[in-house]
């Protein structure tokens, strides 16, 4: 597995489209970062927690979204000529090969969510917020447990999907995501059959917006939500689940 | 004996591919497998393979038989040079870095691929990436060797060093099945083979055949049975 994901590191991480995303992605977060201000009830706000998490918000939909664009021909590319059979016959089974494409990409999505990550690392430094060093690690991790969640939703899709189709529903399900808790509230509200249905398939989306607020709460030294941290993590350890089942389905569909 | 197949019968997509196909191939032969375009020789090596379990009839082969394939139009990482795409194959294949580096070069050497083996493969010219996919197929040391259309692209010199090559590898008792169009190049090395012109129209032959008839001469004579055929 681990030839598979260094060649899939070499491959991508050269790719034009790695190259654009990382100085295109750095220029607007670092604009967006730099020149963020907005207002609530035509009040400006100044608050750190809010400005900062809008800010991470913002970074995390970016890298989410680099996640799409990185990831979305990989298995498909993967699929061409006989690459998927000589792997097999050199004693790297089919779902191992998927697992590692997967892992590439989860690899890639983290890599560039780092570069993304720079702006903000320079923007604490220069305004000298006022947090810790734990606090930005841990606010550090949970961004990138939000890139892995999105990262590997997309890869799962990308085995069912065409790339294309893969890719529309994957910024499809990253603008759910991010808006699950306030979408949950308001047809919560509306009740009737509908409502009830399309609260069910909510609770489907990565919890992107939980994993913000995650996110939010450690960078600002405020975190007290266990709950919330559980069930994303439990969503996150279940989608890893699915990831391994759904590659042994696949592989046995393909033999 | 490394495989036997027995009666096999083969469709795809509606279409019979084989209808009773019967085919051996023994250490140390060269086993060539001749037919149009679309008939199913490619298929036939998926089958040897068992990446497609999808057929009836009897396949045997040797227990623990070691297969190595070259596939017709090979796909290999282009951001790697040529001894580095081997080098990931070992890799794959759990070998020791210490072992891999010196396999690699001696298999570059092999198929005459020395010279540019730190060459990029989107470099490689067609016929070069035909033998990488040869060295490829040696990786592991396989007691049954495919080779699909290995002399496919190749200049004169490349023709002649396959040749060179599949000889050797007869001589180290490797079983080799050759699918190619160029006849005059089987008729020099194989052993036996068969010429598949449709599902149901085969030829065995053997190389004491040769001296009646060319490999050319008989696929023509085939090739003239199956179009009386089909216009009766």
């Amino acid at each position: 597995m681990k030839a598979v994901i260094k060649l899939h590191l070499k491959e991508n991480i050269k790719k034009n489209s790695f190259i654009i995303f990382a100085i295109l992605g750095t220029i607007v977060s670092l604009i967006v970062l730099f020149e963020l201000e907005f207002s609530v009830n035509g009040m400006k706000s100044t608050s750190d927690y809010a400005i900062y998490g809008i800010q991470w918000r913002i970074l995390s939909i970016i890298a989410c979204l680099a996640g799409v664009t990185l990831s979305m021909n990989v298995i498909a590319n993967h699929r061409q000529g006989t690459k998927r059979e000589l792997l097999k016959l050199h004693g790297l089974p089919v779902y191992k090969q998927y697992l590692s494409l997967i892992s590439g990409n989860i690899i890639v999505a983290f890599l560039m969510a780092l570069i993304l990550c720079l702006g903000m690392f320079v923007q604490i430094i220069i305004k000298g917020t006022d947090v810790t060093f734990f606090g930005f690690l841990m606010a550090l991790f949970f961004y990138l447990l939000t890139i892995l969640i999105s990262t590997l939703f997309i890869s799962l899709l990308t085995i069912i999907f065409p790339s294309v189709v893969a890719a529309l529903l994957g910024i499809m399900i990253i603008i759910l995501g991010n808006l699950r808790g306030t979408l949950e509230i308001i047809i919560g509200n509306k009740g009737g059959i509908f409502g009830n249905i399309m609260t069910v398939f909510l609770k489907f989306l990565p919890p992107l917006d939980s994993f913000g607020q995650l996110i939010i709460d450690f960078f600002m030294k405020e975190f007290s939500d266990f709950s919330k941290l559980f069930s994303s993590l439990f969503y996150l350890w279940l989608l890893i689940g699915v990831t391994y089942l759904l590659t042994k389905v696949v592989e046995r569909n393909e033999n | 004996m490394l495989i036997k197949m027995k009666g096999i019968k083969k469709s795809f997509e509606q279409k019979k591919i084989f209808n009773n196909l019967n085919l051996e191939i023994n250490k140390g032969e060269v086993f060539a497998l001749i037919g149009p375009n679309g008939v199913g020789k490619t298929s036939l090596m998926r089958i040897i393979l068992q990446w497609d379990k999808d057929f009836e009839g009897e396949y045997v082969k040797e227990e623990n038989i070691r297969i190595g394939y070259s596939p017709e139009i090979p796909m290999f990482p282009e951001i790697l040079t040529g001894r580095k795409v081997l080098e990931y194959y070992m890799e794959v294949r759990g070998f020791d870095k210490s072992r891999y580096k010196n396999e690699s070069v001696s298999l570059m050497e092999r198929v005459g691929l020395l010279l540019t083996k730190d060459t990029l493969v989107k470099n490689y010219s067609k016929g070069m990436k035909q033998r990488l996919a040869v060295a490829q197929s040696l990786i592991g040391d396989p007691d049954l060797l495919l080779l699909d259309e290995p002399s496919a692209g190749q200049d004169f010199l490349g023709q002649q060093q396959m040749q060179d090559l599949i000889g050797k590898l007869k001589e180290d008792g490797k079983g080799i099945m050759l699918s190619s169009h160029l006849l005059y190049d089987v008729e020099k090395v194989a052993d036996r083979g068969i010429i598949i012109m449709n599902e149901n129209l085969y030829r065995h032959f053997t190389k004491e055949d040769f001296k009646d008839m060319s490999l050319a001469d008989m696929f023509i004579e085939l090739s003239k049975e199956a179009s009386h055929e089909s216009r009766n």
